[in-house]
């Protein structure tokens, strides 16, 4: 299979009079893995069903390797799509299933069943061709659904959420399988999901959808070490980043009576950033005192959960085996890897 | 212990009833002089009968029609408003009312829809220069008459099937959509192999019922006739217990109903058993 670019030219969806995608840009490299990520109701199923041609686009185009294909069919936009249930036919064994799109499509039932063999051969199921779907467990109908959309794809995969039907070693199992099977084909595969970990993990890009807008698109280091917007930073990262709002005092700003430091701006309203990792116990005149709320030990690490003189909520992160803390104590920023976000929610340039 | 009230009014009204009916079919009896053993010689009589063999042919014929017409409509329908929405709300409504309403009240309908003379059917027929009064007073016309007022009696079948075909995952369809599959061929493909169990256990259960469903809308609308050429079994049997008194014979011909729903039954029912058997044996 060829890998094929896909790219996106303002597409807006719009369902009666509710804009559910709105201006969406968006470049494919071929043999890219990207993820799309999201919290629910972000668009981001819609973005994929709408490249897929189930949903009809409102304004924009989109082009695979090249192609405009906003007109064509589903059927004739030779894409392959896993959904989140795997969507098996019941009365078809799982070599039926395979061939399913094929055989409807005029390939001979020999020819049909060779490619669905290779294509089974890669994803390790051979064993299973004979069986019925509800003979099969959770991880192996998705890898039989993923088969059936390689076998279905001219170069493009969409991936609607596959994993998040699975319990959690099930789900890593089957990451390390997709990641497999890219490097294997190639394909460009379009990967949608809610979960931070599975977009941390499976994309070479990650673009994070809010409300109907593509926010950022960005490698997952960037996505995490430098997000654009506090709604991004707030998706990414688990537990959320903690948002401390600034008052300008003149020249300077403050949070509960102590001066922060914050970058040059015209900001009226300003947002401190600080992922947990990065908020640590001190003994410094500046730090800020706390009250431990809750901790949560997580193996190699563990969590305090805080609270602030002012009752703002606070979480910091920490190795694992230290001492357990008091029940009030005082926390510092590292000032130096702080985020700055601005009324309407944009980062602000770095702290100088 | 909780099944017995059931068990008993089963006895009572189901079985009792049964092995009287099969009893009696041994005998000639009239009701008012004592019963006379016939033995097997009752139903050599009824095979004997040409108004019997009349009626059951009659009867098979319009089951053997309007049943299929009834799960084609409701088929058909069922793919088109298995969208949910207000449309569809209101068509399986009306769809329904036959089903609901007393067989006697929509069977009195029918009588001045199909009327030879003043019905609007018959003046339909006349503008399409066939002679609609000729046409409804002849034999095709009355069994016709009857294929068409039981095969639209599809409310309730059409209902369960749009519940059935909205149980189908949606996915499936759009995976069918992106592999090129037309609308007709998801149809072949998902609706059809999926829902074959159910429609093939419908028309079961019609076939079962075939004889009870077409009495009231032939002994109205047709009355049998002309010559009881639209005669259904179930009016013979009628009209021999409570017009002739033939009361022993009224029995035999029940008795032979019975054994004929049960051989149509047989190999469908044998169908079903092999899709249940095959559907847990894949679990």
């Amino acid at each position: 299979m060829i890998p094929a670019s896909l790219n996106l030219r303002n597409v807006s969806v719009r369902l009666g009079a509710r804009s559910i995608l709105e201006d969406i840009n968006l470049n494919v490299q071929a043999g890219e893995r990207l993820v799309l990520a999201g919290p629910s109701g972000s668009g981001k199923s819609t973005l994929l069903r709408a490249i897929a041609g189930l949903l009809p686009i409102s304004t924009g185009e989109i082009h695979i390797d090249g192609k405009p294909v906003q007109h064509l069919p589903a059927g004739k936009r030779a894409v392959g799509m896993v959904f989140q249930q795997p969507a098996l036919l019941p009365h078809r064994t799982v070599l039926d299933n395979l061939t399913f799109g094929l055989r409807a499509r005029g390939s001979a039932k020999a020819q049909a069943q060779a490619q669905a063999r290779e294509v089974a051969q890669s994803l390790e199921i051979t064993a299973l061709l004979e069986r019925k779907p509800q003979q099969l467990s959770g991880g192996e109908q998705q890898r039989v659904a993923l088969g059936r959309a390689l076998l279905r794809s001219g170069g493009v995969v969409l991936l609607d959420e596959p994993l998040s039907q699975l319990d959690a070693p099930l789900r890593a199992r089957l990451r390390e399988e997709l990641l497999r099977v890219h490097q294997l084909t190639r394909t460009t595969m379009i990967h949608v999901t809610h979960d931070q970990h599975e977009a941390m993990a499976l994309g070479d890009r990650i673009g994070v959808l809010h409300q109907g807008q593509l926010l950022q698109v960005a490698i997952p280091q960037e996505i995490y070490a430098q997000p654009t917007s506090a709604t991004v930073a707030s998706f990414i990262g688990s537990p959320g980043i903690n948002l401390i709002p600034l008052r300008r005092n003149s020249d300077t700003w403050q949070w509960d009576s102590r001066a922060v430091p914050a970058p040059p701006t015209q900001e009226s309203t300003l947002q401190l950033g600080i992922r947990p990792e990065h908020l640590q116990p001190s003994q410094a005149d500046d730090a800020w005192p706390v009250q431990l709320r809750r901790r949560e030990v997580l193996g190699e690490r563990e969590l305090w959960y805080l609270t602030s003189n002012d009752g703002l909520e606070l979480v910091s992160s920490q190795a694992a085996g230290g001492a357990e803390p008091a029940p009030t104590f005082k926390v510092r920023p590292q000032f130096e890897q702080a985020l700055y976000f601005g009324a309407d929610g944009r980062r602000v340039g770095p702290c100088t | 212990m909780y099944l017995t009230p059931v068990m008993a009014g089963l006895g009572l009204l189901v079985f009792a009833p049964l092995l009287m009916t099969l009893g009696l079919s041994l005998f000639s009896y009239d009701g008012l002089s004592a019963p006379q053993w016939l033995g097997l010689d009752a139903y050599r009589r009824m095979f004997g009968d040409a108004l019997f063999r009349q009626t059951l042919a009659n009867s098979l014929l319009i089951a053997a029609l309007s049943i299929p017409l009834r799960l084609g409509l409701a088929l058909g329908f069922s793919l088109m408003l298995q969208r949910p929405g207000r449309a569809s709300r209101l068509a399986l409504l009306v769809s329904l009312l036959p089903v609901v309403v007393p067989a006697l009240v929509w069977a009195t309908a029918w009588l001045w829809l199909l009327n030879p003379h003043f019905g609007p059917f018959a003046s339909m027929l006349d503008s399409w220069r066939v002679n609609g009064a000729a046409w409804l007073l002849s034999a095709s016309g009355a069994r016709a008459s009857l294929v068409l007022i039981l095969g639209l009696l599809a409310g309730e079948m059409l209902l369960i099937l749009v519940v059935a075909r909205r149980q189908i995952p949606q996915n499936w369809y759009e995976l069918a959509a992106l592999e090129g599959v037309s609308r007709f061929g998801q149809f072949r493909l998902i609706s059809l192999p999926v829902m074959a169990p159910l429609i093939v256990l419908l028309a079961a259960r019609d076939f079962a019922l075939t004889f009870q469903t077409s009495f009231i809308p032939a002994q109205i609308v047709t009355k049998g006739g002309p010559q009881f050429m639209s005669t259904m079994l179930p009016q013979y049997v009628y009209e021999n217990s409570f017009e002739y008194l033939r009361f022993g014979y009224a029995a035999t011909l029940s008795s032979a109903m019975l054994g004929i729903t049960l051989l149509i039954l047989l190999p469908q029912a044998w169908l079903v058993w092999r899709w249940l058997k095959r559907a847990d044996a894949s679990q």
